[in-house]
């Protein structure tokens, strides 16, 4: 069955197998992203509900989707957003000290 | 102004530090910088003493904005939240102090960002709802990302980034576990999931159950997630090792205990969460044993205690449970200690290596201090580590195999404190390259002393701490109360110590006899990379997962 919480799932494994088997620290920072937009699509398609309007009060509406995961997930990417930001930054100052940034390289 | 105490202990520091960034565009001397540390530090022990009048009366709430409790963001105080607020005030407050002296050359925003982590640790022991943990765990986790590389460049660069990426993992299990845990209740505050948890089904709970472990362990550094803990905390410069390794660390088992008393209703659950906590302190201890440099040694012992904590907790007893937050509460002090103590020798000797080190008695206050805690994190008598490990012990006596890996646990720890001892204070080493030591500068003396004076304050006086906070906070969690009151002496028990004593100084005997095999096996260890560490995780999380299905 396709539809957001899934695919949010698989995103979510793909990305950590991206960690795993990935030894580029830049393929590891985007299999993080990867990862974490798969936890954004999940938890996004957890508060839609079909058919629902948005949650904005007023008269005649009735069914609303629920805005709670949507709020919450504002906060992770622009948690997510300092996380790789960081991590390139590092991955920067990494390349400068050793000349690679191959994880398994660096002696 | 006094209903508003609990998030005043967030905004004073969050203020200072962007006070701080501010002053340090403008002029760039530091002693404006330290000033206001200083006082948004201390702040907090104000603070907390107008909470301790409150708290008398039951549990604080605060509700940010006026919105009520399952809608809005609750900051909650109760007797646990309030041992670790205050633990982690006295702890950064001294590894602040210290860090004046210690940090000297440094000026860019150390304390910029050493602010930005006590408010994430504040905020993760006042936060009531699941979402705000990860939201302040990834302001403390974040910011100790940058102040680990404050380090020896080269060596804790790499140190951060493996750091980094496990963290990550770690953030997006339990994010998912919220997730899941959301779509099944609708409910995000602490409270209200514990009473709703258990109309979840067994096998959603199994899942929730294992992301959730995944987090923690990772988090708390439970073998097999551990190995991130052991670089990151050896290459941080010491009042920063201090912090992580007695604070940081915690938060995660902190976690476990909110999580765990949420009352997840799975068989069998209690036994392996105590089997993971037994192998986790085995699993540091001979981590250590191979060891030379004296910080990675400090580090491999703080898994090994974060198991003896996870072990108590396991039991989900009373006395367990009491004696793994009376182990937290001793293990910050104690580690701190011990990790200022290594930062004194490295900041006179320069060397990390216990083998070149042989101070002798140039550093007397060292020397002592490093000598209580010793004792402490053994567990012999008049220190605090006995009382805490004793009653960790007694809650375990039903299960025999788990007493024993901690009883050897205990002969590996006394072992390995007296190794640092012998090789760094009593041998004299081959080639002495700095003749005239002499004791580090008073600010620092004055942390370790201060913390060493905890060491023996809360070993001598165990029921005044136990009684206002620790049993209070145990009977919140666990249903089954029997009030146990703590003797100090029991001859039994000091029996006992000396007897793990006399065979922990006859196994590090051996490990002086045998240093190259040990040589060998810590060639052995270093071989793991990171993914086959993280391919580990995985495989043991499956595996737990099968083993809970297999017994629900």
């Amino acid at each position: 069955m396709i539809n957001g919480i899934n695919i949010g799932i698989i995103l979510f494994l793909v990305g950590l197998y991206g960690i795993v088997t990935n030894k580029n620290l830049i393929k590891i920072v985007m299999s993080i992203s990867v990862m974490g937009n798969g936890i954004v699509l999940f938890f996004i398609s957890l508060g839609y509900i079909k058919g629902n309007l948005a949650p904005i009060i007023n008269s005649g509406v009735e069914h609303i989707v629920d805005p709670v995961p949507h709020a919450l997930m504002l906060t992770m990417i622009v948690i997510n957003l300092c996380i790789t930001a960081l991590a390139l930054i590092i991955i920067v100052w990494l390349h400068k000290e050793y000349g690679t940034i191959d994880l398994g390289e660096m002696k | 102004m006094m209903e508003h105490i609990p998030i005043l202990i967030l905004v004073t520091p969050l203020l200072s530090a962007l006070l701080i960034s501010m002053i340090s565009l403008i002029s760039k001397t530091v002693r404006i910088q330290k000033i206001i540390t200083f006082i948004s530090l201390s702040l907090p022990f104000v603070y907390l003493f107008f909470l301790f009048e409150e708290l008398s009366k039951g549990i604080i709430e605060y509700n940010i904005g006026g919105w009520i409790k399952p809608y809005g963001i609750t900051l909650v105080v109760d007797e646990l939240s309030f041992t670790l607020l205050l633990i982690t005030s006295i702890v950064t407050f001294l590894s602040f102090i210290y860090s004046t002296k210690c940090m000297e050359e440094k000026n860019g925003k150390f304390y910029f960002f050493y602010l930005i982590m006590v408010v994430g640790l504040f905020g993760i022991f006042l936060s009531g709802d699941i979402f705000n943990i990860y939201v302040f765990f990834e302001l403390t986790v974040i910011s100790s990302y940058i102040l680990i590389t404050y380090g020896d460049k080269k060596v804790s660069l790499k140190a951060s980034i493996k750091y980094l990426i496990i963290g990550s993992i770690a953030s997006f299990f339990f994010l998912f576990a919220i997730g899941l845990v959301y779509i099944k209740t609708g409910l995000l505050n602490i409270d209200f999931l514990s009473k709703n948890i258990h109309l979840i089904d067994s096998q959603t709970q199994i899942i929730i159950f294992t992301l959730f472990l995944g987090a923690i362990g990772i988090k708390a550094a439970i073998i097999p997630f551990h190995t991130w803990l052991v670089d990151a905390h050896s290459t941080a410069p010491s009042p920063i090792s201090a912090i992580l390794s007695g604070i940081t660390v915690k938060t995660g088992v902190y976690i476990f205990i909110r999580v765990f008393a949420l009352g997840f209703t799975l068989q069998n659950i209690n036994e392996l969460i105590m089997i993971f906590g037994a192998i986790t302190a085995l699993g540091g201890v001979i981590g250590a044993l191979v060891e030379w440099d004296i910080k990675r040694l400090l580090a491999y012992h703080t898994i090994s205690q974060i198991g003896f904590i996870i072990v108590g907790i396991g039991t989900f007893s009373c006395i367990g449970v009491a004696g793994g937050i009376y182990h937290i509460v001793n293990h910050a002090i104690f580690k701190g200690l011990l990790f200022l103590c290594a930062g004194s020798i490295i900041f006179r000797t320069g060397s990390k290596d216990i083998r070149e080190h042989g101070i002798g008695k140039t550093m007397p206050v060292t020397l002592v201090c490093y000598i209580i805690g010793a004792l402490a994190i053994s567990g012999i008598t008049p220190f605090n580590g006995s009382v805490s490990k004793s009653m960790i012990e007694i809650s375990v006596y039903n299960y025999p195999i788990i007493w024993i890996i901690l009883i050897f646990a205990s002969i590996g720890t006394v072992a390995h404190f007296s190794k640092i001892l012998y090789y760094s204070f009593i041998k004299t080493p081959k080639n002495k390259f700095q003749p005239n030591l002499k004791e580090v500068p008073y600010p620092m003396q004055i942390s370790m002393i201060f913390l060493a004076f905890f060491c023996i304050f809360l070993g001598v006086f165990p029921n005044l701490f136990m009684d206002n906070f620790i049993f209070p906070a145990t009977t919140s969690i666990v249903s089954d109360v029997n009030n146990i009151s703590i003797g100090i002496i029991k001859p039994l028990y000091i029996l006992k110590e000396w007897i793990i004593v006399i065979f922990g100084l006859l196994l590090l005997k051996i490990i002086i006899i045998r240093s190259k095999e040990i040589d060998i096996l810590r060639e052995f260890i270093s071989k793991f990379k990171l993914n086959i560490t993280i391919f580990l995780m995985i495989v043991s999380l499956i595996i737990f997962t099968l083993i809970l299905n297999a017994y629900n």
